[in-house]
């Protein structure tokens, strides 16, 4: 698996969207989740300005406004740990503190607002799948659970 | 205009309905804060300062955010509104850190004091910039942006957007990490051309200009004064700053035509080279083959010997000159008054000879004027607008901003042109024929035109001189070019021909501007002849939003030509051969009507080729550089070798003052008073704003000290102003204008009486030919004479960049203006790069019948294939050196715009 | 305790394949659009109106009202679009998610419906980018109804014309506002717009737009199939119907309950279950983020827009929280106040640097005077924010300090 993406790929799925604004942050999606280290990287927004024709202020001035997309690499498994009301009160373990402190070179951690899946709480989405912490009763334990749901595949 | 009726704070207010709350409030006294509203913008609704109460609207409003209705009762200032205002500002003072460096104009540092809170233990909220990260840009060339100085209003990205039409600008991330950005975080590699716009609508000094930062103390600047830019024909009205006798800094003024505060890259940053160290300051006389340092005196002495010897030697015509698209109207007058009086012939032209000429001649012959129809705003307001052959975005910067918010209200618009300009991304139409084929390409939209049944019968029948017959005419020779006849010739397919065609006919107004792409070639007068038929037969002139507008490239090339620098008119556009206005101009000019030459001169290129065949021995240059801008450079210096004396008038040592026998120091439009005309032909005031260095003089003394000098004195002249008032005399359309009228009116040619107030749209009673109708000549498309062969496979296009400025006298003196491109190259399309082997980057020969320069490559799909692109600024490549001196035939311009060339790799 | 309230909008939740639109055609799918299509969109505007139906996104704004609004805004405007506005943000609420997961095409049936009814051809879900499983079932729904032609050209030879896509969001929770969802929707950066104009003047690239939530939408099919007296037999007469509420913490049944407005809270959480072992309750918050904190005494107060709203209180998008005795509320305030602070967009002044100064205040010791300060702070924000995020501090604050005694 190539590291990034070629020029060729980044058009096809810039064709697979009509040229209007109203695509852009679709457009933002489809790049990054086909990109290795899930990022949107300064040559993409070149492409993608010039697809849309927009400036490259444009595109990244939308681009940053938005908290899932990323214009730093990241690494393949993007895990987001909802650290809102909720997941917090019921965090009785505090599992979020210690996950938001993880280095691993596989997962980037990230805390996120609300993910709306507060009858599991707390939960986390491993590359957007919701995973409930209620029952696991160690940090390793998870991090199995967060590489067997990507690679398990 | 529906008015109404409101009370603020109890006053009675009239206003128009609709117009903004704040802004009214605002012009009638009442001062209500607020940051982020701006007069040129639309309304945002983001500092939350301008804070009223409404009778019937529950809470309190913003009012930048409410159009006045009749009725409206408001409350701009009580105590609540005060404490809220005061609350808010304190709220933007915590992002930021507040304090004032005299570097900048600030309008927050006075609602700092007006609500004290200048004292930080006075304020309700604690600074919270420690906790910010604060994003500082200094990659722009031109200016710097600090986020910790930023209060986020949104000015700039909203003043880059809507008035300049360029969104390089935007947000970046969100909530209190929020800050500015261009292109990806990065001012210097993004789309931003230097403008200025944010700087100029920045309300802190968080954008703000490179140039002087460290020196400038706005605080210590008492001299600021409005004049025009000195660069290209827009006529933009800048104020210039001055701090111990150097200019600081340059704003564009807001609310004056035709500008409106904007400027560009040039405008605003390139005004270097008028103390630059390089300028000549002293008069040069050349000894020993060296030009040398001289005195006024030996040097007025040597040109009045040197002329009065040719003349009697060889006759009154065997003296030529050359005025100055660069200097003022009052130069130009004294100027062609010495040709006419003291030379005693009509052997002088101007630079419009070079450019607009073609479309000149045509207009001319159809509607009796040879300048634009139309004014600035009416770019806005047409309903269709086709630009063929004219980069504006480039070359006029300011005009192509009205042209993109005409396109933002749902205007037409229709881009022809053989190489994508900026502008093809704002177009409805965007076509691209082979260069030199617009005449084909025009009859083809008018085949449509008939097809479709699209003429205006009405205007032909009524406004057309001998209309039906000569609709007739063009219809059996617009029917010859058929879509097939026009693919084959032009390349284009026969969908956007057609559809071009109909959007133009049936748009209730439209405006066709041209520039050098349809001027500068051998059939370049037929080119414009086509629009203009065409323009003609649709009834789009005459009318308002309507016409044709060559854009004209010069601060003062209109101004040039209205001052009769001209073999064939006298200033005013007056015929040579008018017997009434030859004494007329006796009369004025005190001299015996027969000393009044009636003889048609030489043209610009004429001149040049009679100097090179020895016809012409001597030459009076002003301001002007044709080593670099006239075609076949080598034909040039050869010609200019040959003189026996060469006089240049210049504020450099160009290259073609290095060639002369004595060089005059002559004054910047900064040194002196005066007037010019832009492309919409309207008088601008130029305003003295520093004194000459060493002994430069303005160009109209030193005209006057040479025919002082040799006993054929001009007249006496204390100011410009009386110059003016000689122009006025003798110059129909001018009568009504004067100093004193310019201080107050907005004036735009014609104007014949003190009670005129000018005329903004030509043609709307009638048009200026003897019959007052309009003229059709129909043309036919005419090939090349040169065409691409064997030896010269590929086609050399030639034309400018929005950071230099023609032989860029001027616009190299500024390290700014450089830092946006300061090297020459040719544009190369991909398929010839592949073709010849080419890479970006690499320098290559680039040869013609003429000769050869080198350049870099540069791989762009902007071009059509087997079409190249080269600027003309550079004098180490100059792109003339390869082009043509052939000329067309009415209008006698050379075709800078088609060349024949091959590249050769360099081993 | 089993839930024997009326099913609206729960009633095909574990009944039907989700993702098979012959189960939900059996069971009584797409009936309502069917009733409405025979009927002139005034007719249907005039039913949604009688029916009393408010929004269920937390503005609670009569459907009917907004409707006719949209249909008759602009006469000359041949564009109309209706937007359904899947952007479920608020901390709590899970109960679109649901709807989506487990009756999506309910949510296309009753989009059909107010496209109809105001005149509109061409429909868009918002959808938020966290809720991938929501977007993979509506996406596959909607081929689903174009593949049977209950979408797209001559819907099932009605003569309606109607397409609809599915746009994700990308993370922002003011971008469930509804004016800030157009702007997100046409691609740029979610900012508000100065209002008014409303979208149903000038919405979806200026043109009239119907922005509705999705529960509010999948209540259309019902009343068009079974009438608005039928619908109005629910609730109270000012508000009619039934609520979904997301109930989630310290109960043993965490999940989405549908009620007929007018129980009590404590009635509703024992549908949950009652509270996980040995647990007290210390307080719920109700509405979400932008929501209150209600003691335990208040548990008997009925469930309603106008008995919540008599006691100073609101309901928002119906999540009710649950807090035990073992939670720190002052965390629990720094938490919220964080999250306004980090969905914030930034373009005004007062919540751009007030939603900072608030979370820089709660981190510091919740003394009478912090709480106040605040208080007072959030109260300026209420007051002067371009958008409802900058008034909503103020709601979770005073309800604190209402209730809880330091």
């Amino acid at each position: 698996m190539p590291e990034h993406m070629s020029n060729n790929q980044w058009e096809k799925i810039l064709k697979s969207f009509p040229p209007r604004r109203e695509y852009l942050l679709q457009a933002f999606h489809k790049l990054q989740e086909s990109e290795e280290n899930q990022y949107i990287s300064e040559e993409m927004i070149e492409h993608i300005a010039r697809y849309f024709k927009l400036t490259k202020g444009e595109v990244f001035g939308t681009l940053s406004y938005y908290t899932l997309f990323s214009t730093k690499p990241r690494k393949s498994i993007i895990v987001q740990v909802c650290n809102s009301p909720l997941c917090h009160a019921m965090d009785k373990k505090k599992w979020i503190s210690q996950l938001l402190q993880l280095q691993d070179k596989e997962i980037h951690i990230e805390e996120t607002a609300c993910l709306g899946h507060c009858e599991k709480g707390p939960v986390i989405a491993v590359n957007g799948q919701i995973i409930s912490l209620q029952e696991f009763t160690s940090v390793q334990e998870i991090i199995k659970k967060i590489k067997s749901t990507v690679h398990g595949k | 205009m529906e008015k109404v009726h409101l009370y603020i704070d109890g006053q009675e207010i009239i206003s128009n309905k609709g117009d903004n709350l704040l802004h009214v409030a605002r012009k009638n006294g009442f001062d209500i804060p607020g940051l982020c509203f701006h007069p040129r913008l639309t309304p945002t609704g983001a500092c939350r300062l301008c804070v009223v109460k409404i009778k019937g609207r529950p809470g309190t409003v913003m009012s930048c955010t409410v159009n006045v209705e009749d009725g409206m009762e408001v409350v701009a200032f009580d105590e609540e509104l005060e404490a809220q205002r005061r609350t808010t500002l304190a709220h933007i003072l915590a992002e930021i850190e507040d304090s004032y460096n005299d570097k900048h104009i600030d309008e927050l540092q006075p609602l700092i004091d007006r609500y004290d809170l200048r004292d930080p233990s006075k304020r309700p909220v604690p600074s919270i910039l420690d906790k910010i990260s604060r994003q500082i840009d200094t990659t722009s060339p031109v200016l710097q942006y600090d986020s910790g100085k930023c209060i986020k209003c949104f000015r700039c990205i909203k003043a880059c957007d809507e008035i300049q039409g360029k969104s390089v600008l935007s947000m970046a991330e969100r909530g209190i990490s929020s800050y500015v950005v261009a292109g990806v975080k990065n001012w210097g590699t993004s789309e931003c051309d230097g403008c200025g716009e944010c700087i100029q609508v920045c309300p802190t000094g968080a954008i703000v200009e490179k140039p002087y930062l460290e020196t400038i103390q706005i605080s210590k600047i008492k001299q600021k004064v409005q004049t025009t830019c000195p660069y290209c024909g827009v006529g933009c009205q800048i104020e210039a700053w001055v701090q111990d006798n150097t200019i600081v800094r340059i704003r564009g003024v807001e609310d004056k035509l035709p500008n409106k505060g904007r400027l560009c890259v040039k405008g605003r940053f390139g005004y270097f080279y008028t103390q630059h160290e390089e300028r000549l300051t002293h008069p040069l006389i050349r000894k020993n083959g060296k030009l040398e340092k001289a005195t006024w005196n030996e040097a007025l002495d040597y040109i009045a010997r040197e002329f009065n010897r040719i003349k009697q030697t060889y006759g009154k015509k065997s003296l030529a000159g050359y005025g100055s698209s660069k200097c003022t109207n009052e130069d130009n007058y004294l100027f062609q008054k010495f040709m006419r009086l003291v030379i005693g012939n009509n052997n002088m032209d101007n630079c419009a000879r070079l450019c607009q000429s073609s479309a000149v001649a045509a207009l001319m012959r159809s509607l009796g004027d040879g300048a634009g129809t139309n004014s600035i705003e009416e770019y806005a307001q047409t309903d269709c607008l086709i630009i063929v052959g004219d980069n504006a975005a480039e070359t006029h910067p300011v005009t192509s901003t009205y042209m993109k918010q005409g396109k933002r209200k749902g205007k037409k618009l229709i881009v022809i042109d053989p190489k994508i300009t900026p502008l093809a991304k704002y177009a409805d139409i965007v076509i691209q024929p082979k260069i030199g084929t617009d005449v084909a390409l025009v009859n083809g939209m008018l085949y449509y035109i008939f097809q479709e049944n699209l003429v205006n019968y009405d205007f032909v029948k009524n406004k057309v001189e001998d209309g039906e017959k000569m609709l007739q005419e063009l219809r059996s020779i617009a029917m010859k070019y058929t879509p097939e006849v026009v693919k084959e010739i032009t390349g284009v397919e026969p969908e956007l021909v057609r559809k071009a065609a109909i959007m133009y006919a049936t748009a209730p107004s439209a405006i066709i501007a041209t520039g050098m792409g349809i001027s500068q070639h051998t059939v370049g007068t037929n080119n414009a002849q086509a629009l203009i038929n065409m323009m003609i037969i649709t009834g789009q002139v005459g009318k308002p939003n309507s016409g044709y507008s060559p854009l004209r490239g010069q601060n003062n090339v209109q101004g040039a030509g209205d001052m009769g620098i001209s073999p064939t008119f006298f200033p005013g556009y007056i015929p040579i051969s008018n017997e009434n206005h030859r004494k007329l101009l006796a009369s004025v000019w005190k001299v015996p009507v027969e000393e009044i030459d009636a003889t048609p001169g030489l043209t610009m290129l004429e001149i040049i080729d009679a100097a090179e065949k020895g016809d012409i021995k001597g030459m009076y240059i002003m301001g002007e550089n044709p080593v670099l801008s006239d075609p076949d450079q080598d034909h040039t210096i050869r010609a200019l070798k040959n003189l026996e004396f060469l006089l240049v008038q210049d504020i450099f040592l160009t290259e073609t003052a290095k060639l002369a026998h004595v060089v005059l120091p002559a004054t910047t439009l900064f040194e002196k008073e005066g007037t010019v005309v832009s492309s919409d032909r309207r008088i601008l005031r130029i305003r003295q704003v520093l004194t000459p260095p060493g002994e430069a003089r303005p160009d109209w003394k030193i005209i006057l000290d040479i025919a002082e000098r040799m006993n054929k004195p001009l007249g006496t002249y204390h100011s410009p102003e009386e110059i003016f008032e000689e122009i006025r005399q003798v110059t129909p359309i001018f009568r009504g204008v004067s100093y004193a009228r310019l201080e107050k009116e907005e004036l735009q040619w014609p104007c014949y009486d003190e009670n005129s107030p000018g005329t903004p749209t030509l043609y709307l009673e009638k048009f200026s030919t003897p019959s007052g109708k309009a003229k059709i000549f129909p043309v036919e498309f005419i090939p090349q004479a040169e065409q691409p062969n064997e030896k010269f496979p590929l086609v050399m296009n030639t034309g400018r960049m929005l950071n230099q400025y023609h032989t860029a006298t001027m616009s190299r003196k500024s390290p700014y203006l450089n830092q946006y491109g300061n090297e020459p190259y040719l544009l190369v399309h991909p398929s010839d790069a592949e073709k010849y082997a080419l890479k970006t980057g690499e320098i290559v020969r680039v040869v013609s019948p003429r000769g050869s320069i080198t350049s870099k490559v540069l791989i762009s799909d902007q071009v059509r294939p087997g079409e190249t692109f080269m600027p003309w600024h550079f004098q180490e490549s100059p792109a003339n050196k390869l082009t043509r001196n052939e000329k067309d035939p009415l209008s006698k311009i050379a075709p800078f715009k088609y060349s024949i060339i091959r590249i050769e790799k360099i081993e | 305790m089993e839930n024997k309230f009326p099913k609206i909008v729960t009633r095909r939740f574990g009944m039907i394949d989700p993702l098979s639109i012959d189960d939900f055609i059996q069971h009584d799918g797409f009936q309502g659009f069917l009733q409405a299509i025979r009927k002139s969109p005034a007719e249907i505007r005039e039913a949604i109106k009688q029916s009393g139906l408010r929004g269920r996104g937390g503005a609670a704004f009569p459907t009917g009202i907004k409707m006719e609004a949209t249909a008759t805004s602009a006469p000359q405007e041949t564009k109309r679009f209706v937007v359904c506005n899947a952007d479920e943000g608020e901390p709590g609420t899970f109960k679109d998610r649901y709807i989506m997961e487990k009756d999506p095409y309910a949510l296309i049936e009753g989009m059909l419906i107010a496209g109809y009814a105001i005149g509109s051809h061409q429909g868009y879900i918002y959808i938020r980018g966290e809720y991938l499983s929501s977007i993979t079932t509506i996406r596959h729904a909607i081929n689903e109804c174009y593949k049977h032609n209950w979408l797209g050209k001559n819907i099932q030879a009605t003569g309606f014309d109607f397409n609809l896509e599915v746009f994700i969001g990308g993370g922002s929770y003011v971008c469930g506002e509804e004016l800030t969802l157009l702007e997100s929707l046409e691609g740029k950066r979610g900012h508000p717009r100065i209002k008014p104009p409303y979208p149903a003047q000038k919405g979806l690239w200026q043109k009239p737009t119907l922005v509705n939530n999705v529960e509010t939408l999948v209540n259309l099919p019902y009343i068009l199939q079974y009438g608005a007296s039928k619908f109005r037999e629910y609730g109270t007469a000012e508000s009619p119907g039934t609520k979904l509420l997301s109930i989630s913490g310290s109960v043993e049944k965490p999940g989405v309950y549908e009620v007929p407005f007018g129980i009590t809270f404590k009635e509703a959480l024992d549908l949950a279950g009652s509270l996980s072992k040995g647990k007290q309750i210390k307080a719920l918050l109700v509405g979400g983020a932008a929501g209150n904190f209600i003691p335990p005494s208040l548990l008997d107060l009925p469930i309603t827009y106008e008995s919540l709203a008599e006691n100073k209180l609101t309901l928002g998008s119906g999540a009710i929280m649950v807090f035990e005795d073992s939670v720190d509320l002052h965390e629990l305030l720094q938490n919220i106040l964080h999250f306004f602070k980090h969905e914030s967009c930034g373009k005004c002044v007062p919540c751009r640097i007030g939603t900072t100064l608030l979370y820089e205040k709660a981190k510091e010791p919740l003394t009478q005077e912090n709480l106040a300060w605040m208080i007072e702070e959030a109260k300026y924000m209420a007051r002067t924010s371009l958008c409802p995020l900058g008034q909503s501090p103020l709601i979770p604050l005073q309800s604190f300090e209402r209730f809880f005694n330091l």
